[in-house]
């Protein structure tokens, strides 16, 4: 490997490879905000380059896009970064829609990407929020299941909440 | 072309190709995933979304989207309160300011529905205040404006008809929970939020509970404890009560849980030494209150001579009562301001101390003839109306005594007890 005989300065590209054999090219303080790819990095012996066999390349590079703002961001050691960063994240999470916002998911949670779960799963609460039940199940195409008189049951169990 | 230009590439395609079916061979499948979020996303990832809705509220009403948001906070409903308020909590802690909790502010009395009293003595307690964000009592008719709105629910007292039965009377209030007496002997733990409701083991010698386990301890004071306009607050389940006449003596700290004898259960507190003493420590010029789970004393007094008011404002740091004796009491002094009157005519009464922001305190204020609540931020200098004066209580501005209900996330829940009705 080239990158072995560079100096300490240098950080470590590491290339990693998503199921439709897409490689990207990262530093390793990119790719190490995400918690699988750290703790492979920190095995010893670790390879250069890892297969994501769970992730396609579209959703990967989206993961790495944020991964790269997030650790640019935290190298500075301006105070405004946590500001910069959330507008970055509300950015990140503005237009996506439901399909991509779900493999998005996938793929952090899959790379344990702690961080961007909880911007993700913080974008879909927000599309439930202020929302009426029935406004819910058209938004995200889900049957209710309940058996009749069941859902009045619930309603009738816990009625402060629904007042 | 370089990383960032790949990597910006292959986002901007990313959001634009979806659903449209071409692009990387995956088209079928992510359309089919458009119509499947929620089936197709893991229960583990699914609870993360539901944890985050912003209350208990919220999340009971969603509950009831399909059986398996049903199930996922019902199943095994404490760990999802755990998990709820273990988000939340943490979410405080990062954002600060502006994480507030909902509260109200209610003048202790007779708990009324209707609002109607018996007798002239008995004011109903009453909704005093609450900010916006907070919807938990609602008008109880059109007719009654929003700023003197009652407990707008019957609870169901349990009471022997066919006598009327009599009125019961709010005595303190911990967190969400409001501790109501029929009668001396008849008294009830409620949530008026979720309108749950207990009756304590009969005789009562506890006011507060924090743990859902209920001990029965009998203590004998050392001291005598009546302050009908100041109420015992609890925190960290320790329950604090002043003591003295006319004066603000100190203030007695009992914790049921602790040891086995009544001297480990109980000890005095003294009081800082900045206390200001004499004419100062007069009973309506101290307040006692709990800031975000923390006690803390205020007094509050007007200066003549130096044409100001005095506030000062102390938290206790020895609150795990490690120590029985007296002297060991430590307090922060975390205020010592002095306060410009606005007018010549004007004269303020320290009423209660804002349950999460410990800068805001809420007074009594008259200026000429109009009397009002305001609050005064430290931080700001300045004093902003809260809301009305409330009209039935006359000029005895001392016998408004205000007790503070603070919404945790997810409304505190009241076990049942074995062995009562």
């Amino acid at each position: 490997m080239s990158s072995s005989s560079t100096t300490t300065t240098t950080t470590r590209l590491l290339m990693l490879k998503a199921s439709d054999g897409v490689t990207f090219e990262v530093e390793e303080a990119v790719a190490t905000k995400l918690g699988a790819i750290n703790n492979m990095v920190e095995e010893e012996g670790s390879e250069d380059l890892i297969c994501l066999p769970n992730v396609n390349g579209k959703f990967l590079g989206m993961v790495l896009e944020w991964c790269k703002k997030h650790a640019n961001n935290n190298t500075n050691s301006d105070k405004g970064n946590d500001e910069v960063n959330k507008w970055w994240d509300k950015e990140f999470v503005m237009d996506l829609d439901q399909n991509t916002l779900y493999h998005l998911l996938m793929a952090a949670d899959y790379l344990s990407g702690t961080e961007l779960v909880d911007l993700l799963t913080e974008k879909v609460a927000s599309m439930i929020r202020g929302k009426k039940v029935e406004e819910i199940r058209e938004t995200f195409k889900i049957k209710s299941d309940f058996l009749p008189g069941q859902e009045e049951e619930i309603r009738k169990k816990n009625s402060w909440a629904f007042e | 072309m370089d990383e960032s230009q790949r990597l910006r590439r292959l986002s901007k395609k990313g959001r634009s190709e979806l659903g449209d079916g071409d692009g990387d061979g995956d088209g079928g499948e992510a359309a089919a995933a458009a119509s499947t979020f929620m089936s197709d996303v893991s229960d583990d990832l699914l609870l993360e979304i539901l944890i985050r809705l912003p209350d208990a509220r919220a999340v009971i009403q969603f509950s009831s989207v399909c059986n398996r948001w049903f199930s996922l906070v019902s199943r095994s409903v404490l760990y999802f309160i755990h998990e709820f308020n273990h988000h939340h909590r943490r979410r405080r802690r990062l954002s600060g300011p502006g994480s507030e909790l909902p509260y109200t502010l209610l003048r202790r009395g007779t708990y009324s529905a209707s609002g109607s009293s018996l007798c002239s003595h008995d004011t109903p307690c009453r909704h005093l205040f609450s900010p916006d964000k907070s919807k938990i009592f609602r008008p109880s008719s059109l007719s009654v404006p929003s700023s003197s709105r009652y407990l707008d629910h019957n609870l169901d007292w349990p009471w022997p008809s066919p006598s009327p039965p009599p009125q019961p009377r709010v005595f303190s209030s911990f967190d969400d929970l409001l501790l109501v007496g029929l009668s001396r002997r008849k008294l009830y733990v409620c949530n008026p939020v979720t309108r749950q409701q207990a009756l304590l083991p009969d005789p009562p010698a506890h006011e507060h509970t924090q743990t859902g386990q209920w001990n029965e301890s009998r203590f004998r004071s050392p001291v005598r404890l009546y302050f009908w306009h100041c109420a015992p607050v609890g925190s960290h389940g320790i329950m604090y009560r002043p003591f003295g006449e006319n004066n603000f003596e100190g203030i007695v700290a009992f914790d049921p849980f602790k040891g086995a004898a009544d001297s480990q259960r109980c000890r005095l507190i003294s009081l800082p030494v900045e206390f200001g003493r004499g004419w100062r420590d007069k009973c309506n010029r101290v307040r006692l209150g709990v800031v975000r789970g923390r006690l803390r004393l205020c007094q509050f007094y007007w200066d003549k001579k130096a044409d100001y008011f005095v506030l000062k404002a102390w938290e206790l740091l020895d609150a795990t009562m490690s120590s029985s004796s007296s002297s060991s009491s430590s307090w922060n002094l975390v205020h010592h301001v002095r306060l410009r009157r606005r007018d010549e005519t004007m004269s303020l009464f320290l009423i209660a101390l804002h349950p999460e922001d410990g800068d805001v305190f809420f007074f009594t204020r008259i200026v000429g003839g109009d009397r009002d609540i305001c609050q005064y931020n430290i931080r700001r200098y300045d004093y902003e109306y809260v809301c009305e004066f409330p009209k039935s209580i006359g000029y005895d501005l001392h016998s408004l005594c205000i007790l503070t209900l603070v919404y945790p996330w997810w409304p505190t829940t009241i076990p049942v007890l074995l062995g009562t009705n």
